[in-house]
């Protein structure tokens, strides 16, 4: 291709772009700026070495720690003054501020390094049983655009199993179902490179429901006009009580028995599935900047742990829409808020719970990607390096 | 206002409606690429005091602006597509006035069809001019990618706008 074959291209570009107006920005930008300035100021970084230190202690584990731990552990650290690191780099991963010890009354009251939506990693990195990438059982499933592709570690071998869909997929448990929205119909077909998908129920709508397998793969939990499950036996949807209907993003916690979903103002919140209703999680959402110092918020949970204690989420900030790629990149504690530190380095670039509970996550460090396997007791079980051949797709899914 | 102040007011007052064309181009909505610009100015107002001259802080900016759109871990924001949001415009000096119109519709669309990090390297390579190497600074990724995700790209668009002439055939 020469230059001159895409002047047309840039001839377009430069009239489309000419429909932006011009705007003074200047004291737009200077409040903002104003408005990082106070949040970096108010913070210290003192906390940040308490957690680290838990994390060294592998207190990780423990989302719900007794005040006890804590207090033993934040004690057993040294305060230290906090050196300021540059207000933020170019590649936007400068460290996030970090509550201050320094405004707790006890050390009870220490919560993890929330850094807003920058991804969570421990500088104590958890040693693999294994840094094979074949001994990564199940599959990955991947996802850029309209294209799905589902990866096999063991053989290596990845398959499209979806081209040019605009809708939110789920794919089931066992990995070998996939369920799509397409003008309205929900259809169903064999997570395989050549299946021919069925369709199960109309009148479905994606944006704010991914149609969301059982854990037992029999029923789908969609939107309609309002969500409800489906069960693919019957072809029946019942809908979900009214208290959840303002819901969105349902997930399924692997045992069945808690539904993890997202809010309307980008919280999250947990109902069993016999309850009326659901309970908020803390932290997230909340516009209170007491509560909720950096503006975390979550827009759509992705897949949720064995019992419904974690969740992973893409982390976002309060005052965002749901929109964008559906790639965790941070794991929640359902019961505190907290984020839940991963003792992997680098940024986390994609995390998925299967429905045994195992976690997948994804890392990338100086270009490299690397795949993370935490089993149930998180014991990490294999960490080794990503196949190219996903290299530029977001991790949705991980199945048996 | 202290002359580094002034300086940064200079700088934001001259670049803001050159880094809102980018920023048009990246999230399809004037209201979207402010808030981007915003994002990426207040940015550079952290880092001024380190940006020892006006290009460098225009540099800078501009990779915030990038990153901020097509990173990981922050969603990126772009509007939703309703033809009626895009009116006619008289103002371009064209023969047909609502042809351009359509014309810029098709392409607003199309752009927004393709991943975030797609229309980034189409905006760096075909409104910027970057080249191959400078794009893939920007965006910190590999020079590969950048050549994959515009050769993909280009391929969607072509897809999209299968009437355009605007677009080289593959393989030429």
């Amino acid at each position: 291709m020469t230059a001159a074959e895409h002047d047309d291209l840039r001839a377009s570009l430069r009239d489309l772009a000419d429909v932006a107006e011009p705007t003074d920005m200047y004291d737009r930008a200077l409040g903002r700026s104003r408005r990082i300035g106070r949040r970096e100021a108010a913070v210290g970084t003192t906390a940040a070495v308490v957690v680290l230190a838990a994390l060294g202690s592998g207190l990780w584990h423990l989302p719900h720690a007794s005040p006890e731990n804590k207090k033993s552990t934040a004690a057993a650290v040294p305060s230290q003054s906090a050196t300021a690191a540059p207000s933020w780099s170019a590649t936007m991963e400068a460290p996030r501020p970090v509550p201050s010890m320094a405004t707790s009354a006890t050390a009870d009251e220490v919560r993890p390094p929330h850094r807003g939506n920058r991804p969570q990693t421990s500088s104590t990195p958890a040693t693999p049983l294994s840094r094979t990438i074949t001994d990564l059982p199940g599959h990955a499933f991947y996802r850029e655009g309209g294209t799905v592709v589902k990866l096999s570690p063991a053989d290596g071998e990845t398959q499209t199993v979806l081209r040019d869909t605009t809708s939110a997929v789920g794919i089931s448990p066992d990995g070998a179902r996939i369920a799509y929205e397409e003008n309205g119909a929900l259809m169903v077909g064999p997570a395989t490179a050549d299946g021919t998908p069925q369709q199960v129920a109309t009148g479905v709508t994606s944006p704010d429901q991914a149609p969301a397998w059982s854990p037992t793969g029999d029923r789908l939990l969609v939107a309609v006009t309002a969500p409800g499950v489906l069960d693919l036996a019957s072809g029946e949807i019942t809908p979900l009580p009214e208290g959840l209907t303002e819901g969105q993003h349902f997930r399924w916690s692997g045992d069945g028995s808690k539904l993890v979903y997202a809010t309307s103002y980008c919280g999250l919140g947990v109902a069993g599935t016999q309850d009326q209703s659901g309970t908020a999680v803390p932290v997230l959402g909340d516009t209170q900047t007491a509560d909720n110092p950096d503006g975390l918020a979550a827009c759509k949970p992705t897949s949720v742990d064995a019992t419904g204690e974690r969740v992973t989420v893409p982390l976002q900030t309060t005052g965002e829409d749901a929109a964008g790629t559906d790639a965790a990149d941070a794991v929640v504690d359902t019961a505190t808020g907290d984020l839940v530190q991963l003792p992997v380095s680098g940024s986390i670039v994609g995390a998925v719970f299967d429905a045994d509970g195992n976690l997948l996550v994804r890392t990338r460090e100086d270009d490299v990607t690397k795949l993370s396997l935490f089993g149930t007791d998180n014991t990490l079980k294999v960490q080794a390096t990503e196949p190219s051949s996903v290299r530029d797709l977001d991790l949705i899914a991980y199945t048996r | 206002m202290d002359a580094r102040e002034a300086d940064y007011a200079h700088f934001v007052r001259a670049r803001s409606h050159a880094l809102l064309r980018s920023a048009y181009l990246l999230t399809g909505d004037q209201h979207l690429a402010e808030d981007l610009v915003q994002e990426a100015l207040a940015r550079t107002h952290r880092a001024w005091a380190r940006l020892e001259r006006p290009e460098h802080a225009e540099a800078y900016c501009r990779k915030v602006m990038y990153h901020a759109q097509v990173s990981f871990w922050r969603r990126p924001k772009v509007a939703e597509v309703f033809p009626s949001d895009f009116e006619p415009d008289q103002r371009r000096g064209t023969d047909d006035p609502a042809e351009a119109a359509v014309e810029r519709l098709v392409l607003r669309r199309a752009l927004l069809t393709l991943s975030a990090k797609q229309r980034a390297v189409i905006v760096l390579r075909f409104f910027e001019d970057h080249t191959e190497v400078e794009a893939a600074q920007l965006l910190g990724v590999s020079v590969s990618t950048v050549k994959t995700q515009t050769a993909r790209a280009l391929d969607k668009l072509r897809a999209l706008m299968p009437d355009a002439r605007m677009l080289p055939e593959p393989g030429r």
